[in-house]
């Protein structure tokens, strides 16, 4: 952290990370954890390689389904799921 | 999220003070200014001679059905032209577009996350060619198929069954041919300046007037900022996205990775404002419930979506306060809507109405995403895996996805699981997915009134020392309600009314794919990256352990979505196969 924003301090949490802000360990740590999510990105496209699950995985890669999306407006498939549903409903 | 909810002053400031001061308050007017610029934007602007072109098309469409009791290649290449109509493509929406998009899909290099340059997006496509023109051949014979299946069900005037389910099939072979899109140079960089610059003022605006120094916020802005383009673009490699682990995961990952090890430089903190980001994307997030959709199809997607998820979210609720005995209300409520309405979104907006904290929403999102990424392959090999869809003649289908839909927690999920069946589950799925989102308006609002009523009141002291009339009910709930669900609301009645009253080709147009699609859904996704992300930089493992202990939200979890299993495959059943089997043989024959 830089002296610019003037603090190098840490906000503390009850019960969180212990030791001087911005001691080695911590910083050891962090890269720990950010080389960790390296390697996974890395083997991710191992994933169709997994036992039971890697053939659905390549389906849904080659699909381009947003799997992850949360809200319908995020996925096209749910327009193209009401598009072929118009009609279904006498009341339409 | 409070950190501490039962911290209710007795003497709150006046209404008006809150309105001109208050984060609720500024979250709704916020929230319903970018509304309001997104209408200014595309409203004035529609496509030329968009409503002779809808009565056209739609006029085409509707005689194409008369003629054949099958949807025809006139018919879906007629609905292909009217849903190539957006708004958004024109300018200056299209620049809009560009400009506030997030991250590419990558593959191998995370750099093509942000940038691709015309020599390497021609490169990628000379690659593509070969795919592409065999999926283009296999579109070409397809079409030919269909046409020659087609004209032979017509030449026997559409009275031979065989004729017509042989066509039906072609036809719908023809539309499931997918033809990958050629990769296209991109840079995302001039719209990350020019969008940063842009939220930093516009939430910069929002502090100042809240009283807040802004000082301190723009500095720590940016760090915010670019933390959540790096969870989209990892949440964006193709192989974690295919798997379901979204940008919501990693912006609440990168962001405690940071608290937990060198821990969040107080510098930052000024940017760590959850609560507002939150709040105002709630109220954009409200314009896309659309209410018109809910009848899409008939009352067994009412049934299965609106009358099994409340009762499982009750009987949850219920099992978590008696049963397990988790400690917090607030996190009983916010895993049991979570599970039983729509995941991520409910989390939020329930967690938002009743006020949990961080953690408490932390955790819930995380079992989601645990959850759904499990189901996600589950549900589909089981489904499978009994032949389900071959059950009634193959109308199998329509229950898998309807059981599918009801049960799974995210919409994209939903797809996935949808897609590892079939086409009609997919689309059954998806649609009764839609019609639960539209339910969060109402749980966000029924737990706010609920909380404010009875929760709160017991925390304060003041339930049952005397019996509430309607009028003083009312007012105890309008003096705790939290006036963002108001905003968040009252957008869903503005956009639903103005969908209804112009009609639902206009609505697709000129609001999906015009105000709420070229604007409000892709400023929404940065706020809540940016709220996750807060989420994360101010959660602390051994606070959410301290929620986790007993592993009791893991117990609930996995009981309300047994319960939601079991219940939504019988509703299904009962709706789709018992009562009103004519309607999913109509859906069968589309």
């Amino acid at each position: 952290m830089s002296r610019v924003f003037g603090s190098t301090e840490s906000i503390a949490y009850p019960g969180g990370p212990t030791g001087p802000p911005g001691s080695l360990k911590r910083w050891l740590r962090l890269a720990t954890a950010l080389l960790l999510v390296v390697v996974l990105v890395l083997l991710a496209p191992l994933a169709e390689r997994l036992p039971g699950i890697g053939p659905q995985v390549k389906v849904l890669r080659d699909s381009g389904v947003e799997t992850g999306a949360w809200w319908w407006a995020s996925v096209p498939e749910v327009a193209e799921a009401v598009r072929h549903m118009r009609g279904v409903n006498p009341g339409d | 999220m409070a950190t501490n909810v039962s911290a209710i002053p007795e003497e709150r400031p006046s209404e008006w003070s809150l309105m001109l001061r208050g984060e609720d308050w500024w979250s709704v007017w916020l929230g319903m200014l970018l509304l309001a610029i997104g209408m200014l934007i595309f409203l004035p602007r529609p496509p030329a001679d968009l409503d002779a072109k809808i009565e056209k098309l739609s006029a085409t469409m509707k005689s194409e059905e008369a003629r054949a009791p099958f949807r025809t290649i006139a018919y879906w290449e007629t609905e292909g032209a009217l849903n190539r109509m957006r708004a958004r493509d024109a300018e200056p929406g299209k620049t809009i577009g560009t400009y506030l998009a997030t991250t590419a899909r990558w593959k191998d290099s995370p750099l093509e996350a942000f940038y691709l340059s015309e020599a390497d997006a021609a490169k990628r496509a000379e690659a593509a060619k070969p795919r592409r023109e065999a999926a283009l051949a296999k579109q070409k014979t397809a079409k030919e198929k269909a046409k020659a299946s087609e004209d032979a069900a017509a030449a026997a005037g559409f009275k031979d069954a065989a004729l017509n389910d042989a066509a039906r099939t072609a036809i719908a072979d023809w539309r499931a041919v997918k033809i990958p899109s050629a990769p296209k140079a991109h840079n995302y960089l001039p719209g990350y300046l020019v969008v940063g610059i842009g939220l930093m003022l516009f939430w910069a605006l929002g502090n100042k007037v809240m009283g807040r120094g802004i000082g301190q916020f723009m500095l720590a802005f940016p760090a915010v900022f670019l933390l959540t383009i790096l969870a989209f673009a990892i949440g964006n490699q193709v192989d974690i996205r295919a798997m379901g682990f979204s940008s919501v995961l990693w912006s609440i990952f990168l962001g405690m990775l940071i608290a937990n090890t060198v821990g969040t430089p107080k510098w930052i903190m000024p940017a760590v404002q959850t609560e507002f980001y939150i709040k105002t994307g709630l109220v954009l997030l409200g314009a896309s419930i659309l209410f018109g959709k809910i009848v899409l199809i008939g009352i067994p997607g009412v049934f299965v979506a609106w009358v099994v998820t409340p009762i499982v979210l009750v009987l949850t609720y219920w099992f978590g306060q008696k049963i397990v005995k988790l400690p917090s209300k607030e996190l009983n409520m916010t895993v049991s809507a979570d599970m039983s309405v729509s995941g991520v979104s409910a989390a939020i907006a329930t967690a938002a109405a009743c006020r949990a904290k961080k953690e408490e929403l932390t955790l819930a999102i995380g079992l989601s995403m645990v959850f759904t990424a499990v189901m996600i392959f589950a549900m589909p090999a089981l489904i499978n895996g009994i032949g389900m869809p071959k059950w009634f003649d193959g109308a199998g289908e329509v229950l898998a996805g309807a059981w599918m839909g009801g049960t799974i927690d995210n919409t994209g999920s939903v797809v996935a699981a949808g897609e590892l069946v079939g086409r009609t589950a997919m689309y059954t799925a998806a649609t009764i997915k839609m019609i639960q989102n539209i339910m969060i308006g109402v749980v966000a609002f029924g737990v706010a009134a609920y909380w404010a009523l009875k929760v709160e009141r017991e925390r304060s002291g003041t339930a049952g020392r005397v019996d509430l009339t309607f009028g003083a009910a009312a007012g105890e709930i309008w003096r705790r309600f939290p006036r963002f669900i108001l905003g968040f609301v009252a957008a869903s009645i503005v956009f639903s009314i103005l969908y209804d009253a112009k009609g639902a080709e206009w609505g697709k147009v000129m609001l999906e794919q015009g105000v709420l699609g070229g604007w409000a859904d892709p400023l929404r996704d940065w706020f809540f990256g940016m709220a996750f992300v807060s989420i994360g930089l101010a959660t602390n493992f051994r606070e959410l352990a301290v929620h986790f202990k007993g592993g009791k939200p893991v117990i609930l979890y996995v009981c309300g979505q047994t319960l939601n299993i079991v219940l939504t495959l019988a509703m299904a059943y009962l709706m789709f196969f018992v009562v009103f089997f004519p309607l999913t043989q109509r859906i069968m024959a589309m």
